[in-house]
């Protein structure tokens, strides 16, 4: 509208009135048929009258016609989105005192059953485990440097644990590397350490399937034929007497730390 | 799988050097080693260690016995901490020299 209203303005200022009249009758009816309600429904007099004039007078109502219709739609479109967001509030809040019911959620399921060798080569099962308080640690005698440590942590937790606590735990290391950890190897790797640590060996795909029921990472690199290292997360895991994993504890706790840890965990369960 | 036939070749094989005296070993080399790229830190160095590590030609023994003493992936693994240990280092050095900038 605002174009073609502008060029009539701009043509009847410059060009001939005749011209611009008659242009006017040829399109304006036909070509633009919101033109012709707006002069049907300013009731001028209809089509009879000057097209010019009806231009003219109609500018201004329909400026105000805008504005009457844009005010209400502008309002009523800021309510409705307001009361969306309010009802879209409401929609998502969780109401008080439900909070502790729908937070319940069990935790990943850590753990699981297995059957391994230990360094005697008897069959070893999760079933071993019931009953007892359990270290249980992931690692390969041929590291560098974290096993060793990892190791020495451990047996350094379970002599201050038993001296210093009385509490008695079950020290077992499982190889990653079964391959080069064989039933006699380990038990001589381990015996330097303290020879309470019991190290379970077994079938490489036995030991991948437990891996990963405690969702353990390794993965050999540095491969050079039988001369590899295995990178690994070197955690600990607490495991308690009905076979639930209690506690993870990654390699930044010390003897001294992880034995207060341990300690406070083990308190906890018999207090309850 | 080969490797699954290496472990039921020697059953009872006991790898003696990743035992404590052999790892102790290992260790008192490597770390003789270094000390002898940190003394010899003036002299230009042109030997090839494992990761991009270069030392001079004055720590040739050390690196023979660090190299006989330890298996070659821990050396390998070693010589990448040491790398690491100094880019950071290096990189924490040129922080100071830099001042307000």
């Amino acid at each position: 509208m605002v174009p073609v209203s502008r060029f009539i303005f701009f043509a009847s200022k410059h060009a001939p009135m005749q011209h611009s009249l008659s242009l006017l009758r040829r399109f304006s009816p036909s070509r633009n048929p919101q033109s012709r309600s707006y002069t049907k429904s300013t009731k001028h007099g209809g089509e009879k009258r000057e097209t010019q004039h009806v231009y003219t007078i109609e500018e201004p109502q329909r400026e105000k016609s805008y504005a009457t219709f844009i005010l209400p739609a502008a309002l009523l479109g800021f309510g409705g989105l307001a009361a969306f967001l309010r009802y879209n509030d409401e929609r998502r809040a969780i109401p008080r005192g439900e909070t502790q019911k729908e937070q319940f959620c069990p935790g990943p399921v850590i753990g699981g059953p297995f059957s391994l060798i230990d360094t005697e080569k008897r069959v070893v099962t999760e079933r071993d485990f019931l009953g007892k308080w359990v270290l249980l640690y992931f690692g390969y005698t041929s590291s560098p440097d974290i096993g060793p440590e990892q190791v020495k942590t451990m047996a350094e937790t379970i002599d201050k644990l038993e001296s210093q606590e009385n509490l008695k735990l079950l020290p077992v290391f499982v190889t990653l590397d079964p391959q080069r950890d064989t039933p006699t190897h380990l038990r001589a790797y381990l015996k330097e350490f303290d020879p309470r640590i019991v190290g379970f060996t077994g079938a490489p795909g036995a030991v991948r399937q437990m891996a990963l029921e405690y969702r353990v990472f390794f993965r050999k690199i540095e491969e050079d034929k039988d001369d590899y290292l295995v990178e690994a997360n070197h955690n600990f895991y607490l495991i308690g007497p009905n076979k639930e994993v209690v506690k993870c504890f990654g390699p930044e706790y010390n003897a001294e730390h992880l034995t207060e840890a341990i300690a406070k965990e083990m308190k906890r369960k018999a207090a309850s | 799988m080969a490797s699954e036939a290496y472990a039921s070749r020697n059953p009872d094989q006991v790898h003696t050097d990743v035992l404590l005296q052999a790892r102790q070993a290992c260790y008192k080399a490597r770390d003789a080693f270094y000390d002898c790229v940190k003394n010899q830190s003036d002299k230009k160095p042109t030997e090839l260690g494992c990761v991009g590590l270069l030392y001079p030609a004055e720590c040739k023994k050390a690196r023979l016995a660090y190299e006989n003493s330890c298996r070659p992936s821990w050396v390998k693994h070693f010589d990448r901490l040491y790398c690491k240990e100094k880019r950071v280092q290096r990189l924490l050095d040129d922080k100071e020299t830099r001042g307000g900038v």
